[in-house]
């Protein structure tokens, strides 16, 4: 068997195991957290003094383990969550029985999608830009000011910084809505749709992006520049006589890009788990806050179903990453 | 170079040319999901305060248990405000019944094993259909057809329903109960509407979507937000409450709408895109109360905090769990809190100031007059003093000193407490410190909130400070609200901020039922309702289930009902299972910039002030514009409306209900019940909703001086850069 063959397969293995292990954990951990969902609803009821009455709290008690499918021991519960995975039926969310788990995801889907996707991708496309041409020209002065710009936006908390933008930009200067997803009355495709979708979509994408480009992205690849830059490949090349551009093209760029290629498929596999503070801060709907939700509520189901999209988004990207490696890894090889 | 700085000049200018393309795009009023075309003025704007709904197509109101947090059915989206059939209201400001689809109050049998309910004529569904009592008759069977958990009160209460004639239906119970329509009458939240038949037979009850929803009230769903965070209803010209009322509502358009934290909240109130919310945290309310000049809250000028939400906050005790299970601990440490202290921490920023409550009933002006005056005496025997708070409270103007200069709570008394534990074997260590019974140091646990109901756990914290200065080790455990409701549920705690105390009418029953007598509390400790553990069946308090057990038997509204309130209150007061402080205030505050006549108090004090309960329907058919915002189908000076407030009940003589029945079937006319047939078969309603869950994300509180001192940082750094770009661009060296 080729050597190619021999890594393709163990990187699969990998993935089926990773997806197994991460299952299992997530049916574990909420299992060991000190509340039951099902307790909890009654102790709901308890904490708000309306009318009912044991017997109806036995019967509802016993009805809810039932539909929630947490009767049976846990090794029992275990293996019909993987025949229910098998199956594609995540079963019924428990914060919102009877609607499907499948359903709920598939309403919060799009827009986490959209909105994460999209600003993941210009903010590693502008961030790497940015920082890549400032890690070749570092003693520039505006290397040192985007430099002096990103070390103050990386630290500053997320949410400080949506509710500065939120301020500036829906209610000092109001050209952004406060929050939502969108706010047409009268739905069909049109134009207007699609303008309401992004100006929604505008204050959270930038908020997402400002600290992504400006930061992390700026500043890894800025990182990754300099110290590539100083390496005896790249003085060849200049000792050629070779232009800077044409160093930075296709010296450095694709050695930089390597890395910075496996964080955005990391970040992209990731986006499953949705932006939870973003969505909270601009009203935004998503997975993040149904995941949320989620927990606060112990909806086991729903955990399940959001967890097991985030852990194959991110095994998936991992897997592509692999095979993808000798496409734009100069230096790896399969031979 | 040049290359490397055009690319970053065009990215730049993409960013901005796509910000100024999106900043162009027309901005209707505000940011609010109308119609084209359709003015502020028209619009009343009401917080959906459940948030984001994670699937706004389902109006089915019954297939949830109705206890998630995220079923359609609760006030967030306007569809109990607005739409469902309810047969009555209870007025939460009087107590007294409001008869709305039902023509007039229940009428029971003598023996309570039957009641009539006598539908309104002229009553019918927005699609035409006639509101009849066949649909009431319908309701009940099919929620009692339907599989567990749906209908759990209907399975076990009704024994039968028939229409006797067109508008009235005769429902027969499976044992006596004088208070069996407060499932179907709306005392705040959860009551159990009406169902069309005409949709609803043949449908299954967990699946059927029930979308849009058929509705009885004076709108009809125009739009939901697919993001669920907004529903506007439209008003329906055609509704029947305006051919019997002479009312038509002056707001063409109700829009609930989640404009997302508490922050966002706050600058919506203040940019008039919101004119009803439910409550804010200290630094946004502070907010809107100073920019906000129209505001009006609980009353029409601050002090704005409505201060009888139904729910008394404080300290609730696990009575099963040693050394708690004694009273006398329980009124050692009541002793040793000095009130005060915490009641001032609760004053307002606008002097807001909360009722005093050391009863498990809300201080009313009602319930002051029906229990906490006649019961002044019984309580100062136990150290209660009504005049604790009267300085504070009178500073701040609170509502009650004037009239009922009577609301306290139990004096701070150390020496009282030590005495207390000392009887009980406790000592104090050579570090002033208390040791248990036993000889080990006395460590008290509090759980309570995190991220929701953050003014439990205020007090908290409070209580915590004072046990700690008396001598005993207290740590607070803050919990999110899963386990929160968990521990309680089971029992697992020692002490925790949990609130026992409901009381949203004056017949306290509604709200006390299981809670009271040991023959509804079987429950054992670990199992799921066990609660605070308070007269239960193993350990039975055999004169406070007697008088839990004549209630049953006494009409609501009676004078011995009161009487007997006041002897179970007094049995309370001895064990004081919890320590009840106050009902937290809210900031209901109520925008009075583009609508007016909302309910203040106490000048125009026709209901209570709070959106996401049923009775806002009364609010949003009383509002008026004010003519500041534009309109164009608003009314602008609709009719008031007139509707009775009646007692809550009818009691027919035997000779009466033979003729109201036509003389079949014969009630039994015996008005004595034995108990014990009340006690195994009756089941209650289940479609109860949270009422008092706050559910304030912990990562809002932040000052707005420091945002605005952030923003300006921000600024700066970004005009820096701005002209270093510049200077960067202005020189165009060459490359190196």
């Amino acid at each position: 068997m080729s050597k190619l063959l021999i890594f393709i397969a163990s990187r699969v293995v990998a993935f089926i195991l990773t997806i197994v292990i991460g299952v299992t954990v997530v049916f574990v951990i909420p299992r060991l957290l000190p509340y039951n969902p099902v307790e909890a609803q009654i102790g709901f009821i308890y904490s708000i003094g309306q009318f009912y009455d044991p017997t109806a709290i036995d019967m509802l008690r016993q009805t809810l383990y039932e539909l929630y499918g947490l009767k049976g021991n846990p090794l029992d519960q275990y293996f019909a969550v993987w025949r229910r995975l098998f199956t594609i039926d995540l079963g019924p969310s428990i914060m919102n029985f009877p609607t499907p788990v499948a359903t709920l995801i598939s309403i919060a889907l799009p827009w986490t999608l959209g909105l994460l996707s999209l600003s993941t991708l210009i903010s590693w496309t502008i961030g790497n830009i940015i920082g890549t041409i400032s890690g070749f020209f570092s003693h520039k002065k505006f290397s040192k000011a985007l430099t002096g710009v990103a070390v103050v936006l990386y630290p500053v908390p997320y949410f400080i910084l949506a509710l500065v933008l939120m301020f500036t930009f829906a209610f000092l200067i109001p050209i952004f809505p406060l929050g939502g997803g969108v706010t047409l009355v009268g739905m069909g495709f049109s134009l207007d749709l699609v303008l309401n979708l992004a100006k929604h979509a505008a204050l959270p994408a930038i908020s997402i992006i400002i600290p992504g480009a400006l930061g992390w992205w700026f500043l890894s690849s800025f990182t990754l520049t300099s110290q590539k830059k100083t390496e005896d490949f790249v003085r060849y090349a200049e000792l050629k006589g070779l232009p800077n551009s044409l160093v930075l093209r296709r010296y450095l760029i694709r050695n930089i890009l390597m890395p910075q290629t496996t964080a955005l498929g990391l970040a992209l596999g990731g986006i499953f788990s949705g932006a939870l503070l973003t969505e909270v801060v601009y009203a935004y709907p998503g997975l993040g806050r149904l995941l949320y939700a989620a927990i606060i509520n112990n909806d086991y189901n729903m955990i399940m179903g959001i967890s097991l999209l985030s852990i194959v988004g991110v095994s998936l990207a991992t897997l592509f990453l692999d095979l993808l490696y000798p496409l734009i890894d100069p230096t790896v090889r399969y031979r | 170079m040049k290359r490397e700085i055009s690319i970053l000049g065009f990215s730049a200018a993409l960013v901005l040319v796509a910000a100024l393309a999106l900043s162009a795009i027309p901005i209707s009023y505000g940011q609010l999901p109308l119609p084209a075309g359709v003015p502020r003025g028209d619009v009343l704007v009401i917080e959906n305060h459940w948030g984001t709904y994670a699937n706004p197509n389902n109006w089915n109101p019954i297939a949830s248990p109705g206890v998630g947090p995220a079923s359609i059915a609760p006030g967030g989206s306007g569809y109990q405000q607005l739409c469902k059939a309810f047969l009555w209201y209870i007025n939460t400001s009087n107590s007294m019944l409001i008869p709305w689809i039902a023509a007039e109050p229940p009428i029971y049998s003598p023996d309570f094993t039957s009641l009539i309910v006598k539908i309104r004529d002229g009553v019918y569904w927005n699609d035409g259909t006639p509101l009849t009592a066949e649909d009431v008759v319908f309701t009940l069977k099919y929620l009692k057809e339907a599989p567990a958990p749906i209908g759990t009160n209907e399975k076990a209460s009704v024994k039968d329903a028939r229409a006797l004639d067109k508008l009235t239906a005769l429902i027969e119970l499976n044992s006596p109960n004088p208070r069996w329509h407060y499932f179907y009458a709306v005392i705040i939240y959860g009551a159990g509407g009406i169902l069309p038949k005409h949709v609803w037979e043949g449908k299954d009850p967990q699946k059927f979507e029930n979308n849009p929803p058929t509705c009885a009230g004076p709108y009809n769903l125009r739009a939901v937000d697919p993001a669920g965070n907004w529903f506007l209803w439209e008003r329906f010209d055609n509704w029947w409450g305006s051919k019997v009322f002479g009312v038509v509502p002056a707001a063409k358009y109700v829009l609930y709408i989640n404009h997302g934290p508490d922050e966002a909240k706050a600058l919506a109130m203040t940019k008039h895109e919101l004119d009803a919310l439910r409550t804010l945290l200290p630094e946004q309310a502070e907010l809107v109360i100073k920019n906000n000049p129209y505001l009006k809250g609980w009353r029409a000028s601050a002090p704005f905090a409505w201060p009888l939400d139904p729910c008394v906050k404080g300290i609730a005790f696990q009575t099963k769990t040693p050394p708690f299970d004694k009273r006398e601990v329980r009124w050692a440490l009541a002793y040793a809190i000095d009130y005060r202290v915490i009641y001032r921490a609760f004053v307002g920023i606008d002097k807001s100031t909360p009722s005093p409550a050391a009863l498990p009933v809300i201080p009313h002006a009602a319930d002051i007059e029906t229990f906490y005056i006649p019961l002044l005496d019984y309580l100062k025997q136990y150290g209660y003093d009504p005049e604790l708070v009267l300085d504070i409270a009178r500073e701040n103007n609170a509502w009650w000193v004037s009239q009922y200069p009577v609301l306290g709570w139990w004096k701070q008394d150390l020496a009282k407490a030590e005495q207390l534990l000392t009887s009980q074997g406790f000592k104090k260590g050579p570090d002033g410190k208390w040791l248990m019974p036993d000889g080990t140091p006395w460590t008290i646990e509090i759980k309570t909130t995190s991220g929701f109901e953050m003014e439990s756990q205020r007090i908290a914290f409070l209580v915590a400070d004072q046990w700690r200065a008396f001598g005993i080790d207290v740590k607070v455990t803050p919990l999110e609200s899963g386990p929160f409701s968990t521990s309680y549920s089971i029992g697992d705690f020692q002490v925790g901020t949990f609130w026992p105390g409901c009381s949203q009418i004056l017949d306290l029953y509604a709200n006390w039922y299981n809670r009271w007598s040991s023959k509804y509390w079987t429950q054992k400790k670990g199992e799921g309702g066990h609660g605070t553990g308070w007269n239960t069946a193993d350990a039975p308090i055999t004169e406070l289930d007697q008088i839990v057990a004549e209630l049953e038997r006494t009409a609501p509204g009676t004078p011995r009902s009161y009487e007997l309130y006041r002897e179970a209150l007094k049995i309370w007061v001895r064990d004081l299972p919890w320590l009840g402080v106050f009902p937290t205030p809210f900031y209901t505050f109520q925008d009075g910039y583009a609508w007016d006549n909302w309910p203040t108090h106490p000048e125009n004090y026709y209901m209570d002030p709070v959106s996401w309960w049923s009775q806002h329907l009364f609010v949003i058919l009383k509002v008026k514009p004010t003519g500041r915002a534009p309109t164009k189908d608003a009314i602008m000076d609709p009719k008031p409306l007139k509707v009775a407030n009646t007692p809550l009940v009818k009691i027919a003589t035997a000779a009466e209900w033979q003729s109201l029945t036509g003389g079949a079937p014969p009630a039994a006319g015996v008005t004595t019940v034995t108990v014990t047939q009340a006690v195994t078969q009756r089941v209650t309603e289940l479609r109860t909703q949270v009422v008092t869950q706050v559910q304030t994300q912990t990562i809002t509180a932040v000052d707005w001086g420091t945002l605005s001192g952030v923003a300006a940082a921000v600024g700066i750094v970004l005009l820096v850069v701005g002209i270093a770009v510049g200077r960067v661009l202005g020189r165009r060296r060459p490359a190196q």
